[in-house]
């Protein structure tokens, strides 16, 4: 990752927020990180490609994507905002497998994989939103609302011991 | 001869072997292994423990409250820098700085998750970490990064990275069948951040991801069996 962009990304999103909790200017965090994300995942792709960064560039189009998914949110009414994390989820997660397979095309498996990611994506914004699964994706939500410091811990203690490597 | 002129033919002539000189272990800032100004390096040294273990403790003590800041601050004040310690070279430095700045960004996140899940559990009153309030500490992290990241020498190996061309199920690193390890091995990222990530899309998604990652189980090669085919 290019690490005078993110780093450049870092001091901004970080001035921009002090000012904003200052009370000087006000607007929504996901516009925010949803701009920041598309300006860095963008950019960062186009170095990666040049570079030949495999992991770089899964990276770069997923923040890209999760960007639009934030700014999509933050500036058009939804009814059901959580229902659109979960496809989001799926979505994002199946374009970046057919990211992975656009950098390498003899993998067909991403193909495949990525196409069944989107497919599923699209069954659980029309069938299985009917039969009422976006009711126990709001109950998941609620937990992982509680429970995300523990997730950030987790991330940490992960860190912490695979440090060496 | 008595057993006491023995004893003195024995031992009286011969010069008693002087013992070796123990290093005598000081308590100083490290000159080599440092984030800040080495105090944490410097501990770990002394008591012969892991550096990580050392700057991770300090960085949670702030859970406590300030007053750890103001006793590493006096102590860091008062403790000289090591100067007997062996140079290191290049390649040590540069290793122990990817070692510290891992250790400090885990350190941070732990930190970060506690404050937070013991602000929710009730265990915590305050709704700052030292002196800043919740929504001052993020952003001052996110700009303190990037000053880091901007100052720090550390030579990005990104050019230096070879990536595989086949996509493979790790044998190695294997919990179910080895899918997680063999994409973390493909993009050359850490095997335990990737499967939880795994594990946090399949909860959020209602196991709707459990159908690709049997398809992927089922139709990419085991590594030994491509090492066969090989």
């Amino acid at each position: 990752m290019n690490r005078i962009l993110l780093a450049i990304s870092l001091i901004v999103a970080g001035i921009f927020f002090l000012i904003r909790w200052a009370g000087f200017i006000s607007f929504q965090t996901e516009t925010a990180v949803g701009a920041i994300f598309i300006i860095f995942g963008l950019i960062n792709a186009d170095l990666s490609l040049r570079k030949n960064n495999r992991k770089v560039f899964l990276i770069s189009a997923i923040m890209f994507l999760c960007g639009v998914s934030l700014l999509v949110k933050s500036i058009f009414f939804l009814p059901d905002t959580r229902g659109l994390v979960l496809v989001s989820i799926l979505f994002i997660s199946g374009s970046a497998l057919l990211v992975l397979f656009l950098e390498n095309v003899s993998q067909k498996i991403f193909l495949w994989s990525g196409i069944i990611l989107a497919a599923l994506s699209i069954i659980s914004l029309t069938l299985l939103r009917m039969i009422g699964l976006f009711r126990l994706t709001n109950q998941i939500a609620n937990l992982f609302e509680i429970f995300w410091p523990i997730i950030l811990t987790l991330f940490g203690m992960s860190l912490f011991i695979n440090r060496k490597k | 001869m008595d057993e006491k002129d023995l004893h003195k033919e024995l031992f009286e002539d011969s010069e008693p072997e002087p013992a070796p000189e123990q290093p005598r272990r000081i308590l100083c800032r490290s000159k080599n292994d440092f984030v800040i100004t080495g105090l944490c390096g410097g501990i770990s040294k002394y008591f012969n423990i892991d550096t990580g273990t050392v700057r991770v403790s300090c960085l949670l003590s702030l859970l406590l409250g300030n007053w750890p800041v103001i006793l590493y601050l006096i102590a860091a004040f008062l403790l000289p820098v090591d100067k007997q310690s062996e140079t290191v070279d290049d390649q040590d430095i540069l290793r122990l700085k990817k070692e510290n700045a891992k250790t400090v960004l885990s350190g941070i996140l732990m930190l970060l998750g506690l404050h937070f899940a013991f602000e929710e559990l009730g265990l915590r009153n305050s709704s700052s970490i030292l002196i800043l309030p919740n929504g001052f500490i993020l952003p001052v992290i996110a700009i303190a990064t990037g000053v880091f990241l901007i100052s720090n020498k550390i030579i990005n190996p990104e050019n230096m990275l070879v990536f595989p061309q086949q996509f493979f199920r790790s044998s190695k690193e294997k919990m179910i069948s080895g899918v997680c390890g063999g994409l973390a091995a493909y993009l050359n990222v850490d095997t335990a951040s990737l499967r939880i990530i795994v594990v946090l899309i399949t909860c959020l998604t209602l196991g709707l991801t459990i159908p690709t990652y049997i398809f992927l189980a089922l139709k990419t090669p085991k590594e030994i069996q491509a090492d066969l085919n090989e």
